[in-house]
């Protein structure tokens, strides 16, 4: 993350709540990022999340860095 | 003068509960029923000023003859039982105060007295109950949605709010529905002003 998105800072942060449970990824890199059809990543941790009935956000504007939140039924 | 009916299935309690109160100065014991079912028709046919309710009683218990009547009547509630079970089925079906058997005289005179004005008499263990029940009923708002309220109480909006905290603005908002649900309000102004309210929220000091 630190080397594709020229990031200096990177955030993990666990929430727990009473039905889910969110997992962020936060960094202050370029942004832009966004799912590919095809790709390894975020596409792929998109659906495995899906799997387990739960929702994977990604927020990446150029220049905003980029937060991907994937949350799960507790 | 203060007119009691006693209802109580075991024949020593009413007994003893006649005897106490037939012996005191203020008090008349009107009646005695030995289940709620006789309770209730005691009640209403003699209008007593307190009834002294036993819970567990054969045919009709105790809660079933309160709730049949209150509000009018002025209940007491008279019982070995403190369990929650207990308690608070009888506190909603209108019972006046809720007393253990393990009293003693003056506390009972006390309670018949005050229950007679309409007012609350509950033994300090079943208070408790009481109170712990109230307070269950209270949203408790977590530590990171207090944070993220007090955030939105100074005009912040999702996107800075989750720029602040360094999460996604997608977990934001999950944290508002939550607020939303728990507080019972729709949008971020109510829940700002139920949050102070309840002093969930404090007023920064100067």
């Amino acid at each position: 993350m630190a080397k594709h998105a020229s990031a200096s800072r990177v955030g993990l942060t666990l929430s727990y709540m009473e039905d889910q449970v969110t997992l962020d990824v936060r960094d202050d890199g370029v942004g832009g990022a966004a799912a590919r059809p095809g790709g390894f990543g975020l596409t792929s941790m998109s659906e495995r999340i899906a799997g387990l009935h739960g929702a994977l956000a990604i927020e990446s504007e150029p220049g905003a860095g980029t937060a991907v939140s994937a949350s799960v039924p507790a | 003068m203060i007119r009691v009916l006693i209802a109580d299935d075991h024949p020593v309690v009413r007994d003893g509960l006649s005897g106490i109160f037939g012996g005191a100065e203020d008090f008349e014991v009107v009646g005695l029923a030995s289940d709620g079912e006789e309770a209730v028709e005691l009640a209403r046919r003699l209008k007593p000023d307190v009834v002294l309710m036993d819970l567990r009683m054969p045919n009709m218990d105790g809660v079933t003859a309160i709730r049949q009547l209150a509000p009018a009547q002025r209940i007491l509630v008279l019982t070995t039982f403190d369990a929650d079970t207990d308690v608070l089925p009888a506190i909603e079906a209108g019972a006046t105060g809720y007393l253990l058997k393990d009293a003693p005289r003056s506390e009972l005179y006390r309670a018949v007295r005050a229950a007679a004005r309409g007012e609350a008499v509950l033994s300090p263990p079943v208070a408790t109950r009481v109170l712990r029940a109230a307070r269950s009923d209270e949203p408790s708002l977590s530590a990171r949605e207090i944070e993220i309220l007090e955030l939105v109480a100074r005009g912040t909006t999702n996107r800075e709010a989750a720029e602040r905290l360094f999460i996604s603005e997608a977990t934001v908002k999950t944290h508002l529905i939550h607020i939303y649900t728990k507080l019972g309000v729709p949008d971020r102004a109510s829940a700002v002003a139920a949050a102070y309210d309840r002093g969930l929220l404090k007023p920064r000091s100067a």
